[in-house]
């Protein structure tokens, strides 16, 4: 019966520890390359896969930094995933805010696709990921080469075989 | 509209596997024209996320067409798109073929299915099996030599295919051979004694895991299973005073097209549906004067008719005639087809028409 109570008395300052940390954790502290803190709620925040797998790894007690994105590029990304942890926000308000969201300058978009690729948000990936791609619809292979530096590595011959290869698939 | 510049400065940072992510999300027949920038983007076609993205798409990413083989398009298949309908300018030549091919002195389209070929390179004794737009291929011996073979049929399934044919061997008596892309070996079973057809340009009709076949006359429905290599009779009455008779599977519905009259001479072509009792059900009669056109086209020479399902249509062809009549199965209206452009005004028989629709990743 003694080692009962005594048992009660301990777990309840111990719940009440509990409680309080999982309160507290409730907002993160992340840092951007500039040196600016977010704090944000850990909803919002482990959209981020990298970020979640902080928090679960309990390195998320402090300040997180996150020396690959900037303020600038951390505020809108942060805005996404704002927008994206309530999920009762209709299909058609969401896409609406997704198309406005990414309308923005090609360096921006640049930005966001880095960021978005290091912190792991997927949905976000898949949307400025698509958004390149339009544009790179319809491009040659030498912008392409151009834009992404990159060598061609074909003989000319070997580029005009390919060229050839499959030309009755392309006519329209 | 025109697209804003993509400032080399900045994109040419971007590492390559987020590049590659990004042309994941382009249409496949977009990313085919940008192969040629380096050997990397070439390669990628066939990397797994490429494949996984792309080869369950829903929509198909490339026309489909009616290939026709005729000897005197020398080199060539031409094509009909039959979405936009009409003929491609640019023909299938040989040289869009494998090196294989282009080395063996004859060889000749037996059976498409899907995305896939297959030819007979007779002088190497071997069938060629090849996936045009992906450029992949398989060289098959013979399975005995020397080989002669009939009712050849290609079957392509999501995983594979399968090559069936009938062969006398060296006996008098037919044995049936399948080949497995997924096994791969050849095996063989017995073959079905009555004369499976007076038709060698019908192949057999693929239907519920099952080769479809007509005997001549009196005509019978006999099945091959190809796992099993049993036969089977189909012991749904056909319609009466038959003169000729073809089946069509299409969109998991076996049909039945044939002619209606007496001695050897039609009256009326007709179409009947195998229903869910087994009975066969008649479900369309050509118009008369279709039918008529039709029936002075083969001369009453119903050995030259074969029949095949092309995207939604029965196509109904003659080997001694230069148009395809066909059905349209949406709009129930028959068509002819307009004749091949780069056919000479007069030419021979010999027309064998296939399906072909394109599919990248159709394995070899």
């Amino acid at each position: 019966a003694i080692q009962s109570s005594r048992f009660s008395c301990v777990g309840f300052p111990l719940a009440y520890i509990f409680l309080a940390c999982k309160k507290k954790s409730m907002a993160l502290k992340l840092k951007s390359s500039d040196n600016k803190i977010f704090e944000v709620e850990e909803l919002v925040a482990v959209q981020s896969e990298t970020i979640k797998s902080l928090v679960e790894d309990g390195c998320a007690n402090n300040v997180i930094p996150l020396p690959n994105v900037d303020s600038k590029t951390l505020e809108l990304v942060l805005d996404w995933c704002k927008n994206h942890v309530d999920v009762k926000l209709d299909e058609e308000k969401l896409k609406e805010y997704e198309d406005k969201f990414i309308e923005v300058d090609l360096a921006v978009l640049y930005d966001l696709l880095m960021a978005a690729n290091y912190l792991n948000i997927k949905d976000l990936l898949n949307r400025a990921s698509q958004k390149v791609a339009d544009m790179l619809k319809g491009k040659k292979p030498e912008q392409i080469r151009e834009t992404f530096n990159i060598v061609n590595d074909f003989s000319p011959e070997e580029e005009e075989e390919i060229r050839k290869e499959n030309l009755w698939a392309f006519e329209e | 509209m025109t697209k804003p510049d993509m400032d080399p400065e900045i994109w040419s940072r971007m590492p390559e596997e987020l590049l590659e992510k990004i042309l994941s999300h382009l249409p496949l027949k977009a990313f085919l024209n940008l192969r040629s920038t380096c050997k990397n983007f070439k390669s990628l076609l066939f990397s797994p996320s490429f494949i996984s993205r792309h080869s369950s798409g829903s929509s198909l990413p490339f026309s489909s067409f009616l290939l026709l083989s005729h000897p005197q398009c020398y080199n060539q298949f031409p094509l009909y798109d039959s979405g936009l309908g009409a003929w491609r300018s640019v023909a299938l030549s040989y040289s869009d073929l494998l090196p294989a091919a282009s080395t063996a002195p004859s060889f000749s389209l037996l059976s498409t299915s899907n995305g896939l070929f297959c030819f007979s390179l007779p002088s190497s004794s071997s069938f060629l099996v090849c996936n045009l737009l992906a450029r992949t291929s398989r060289i098959i011996k013979f399975p005995a030599f020397p080989f002669a073979f009939e009712l050849l049929t290609l079957v392509s399934t999501p995983v594979g295919y399968k090559l069936f044919m009938l062969s006398t061997g060296s006996s008098s008596n037919f044995s049936a051979f399948v080949y497995d892309s997924n096994d791969p070996s050849w095996r063989k079973f017995d073959g079905f004694d009555p004369i499976l057809s007076d038709n060698y340009h019908q192949e057999g009709v693929f239907f519920n895991g099952r080769l479809f076949f007509l005997t001549s006359e009196p005509f019978s429905v006999v099945s091959f299973d190809l796992d099993s290599g049993k036969w089977e009779t189909l012991n749904s009455e056909l319609p009466g005073d038959l003169t000729f008779v073809r089946l069509v599977c299409g969109e998991g519905k076996l049909y039945l097209i044939g002619g209606v009259g007496s001695n050897g001479i039609s009256r009326a072509i007709k179409m009947w549906e195998l229903d869910q009792a087994r009975n066969w059900e008649e479900v369309e009669n050509m118009p008369e004067m279709i039918c008529r056109k039709f029936l002075s086209v083969c001369y009453h020479n119903y050995e030259h008719v074969y029949c095949f399902w092309h995207q939604g249509m029965i196509c109904v062809c003659c080997n001694t005639w230069p148009e395809i009549l066909y059905y349209k199965m949406s709009r129930r209206t028959w068509h002819w087809l307009p004749k091949c452009p780069s056919l000479p005004v007069k030419c021979h028989c010999g027309f064998r028409w296939f399906s072909f629709v394109p599919a990248l990743y159709a394995p070899v």
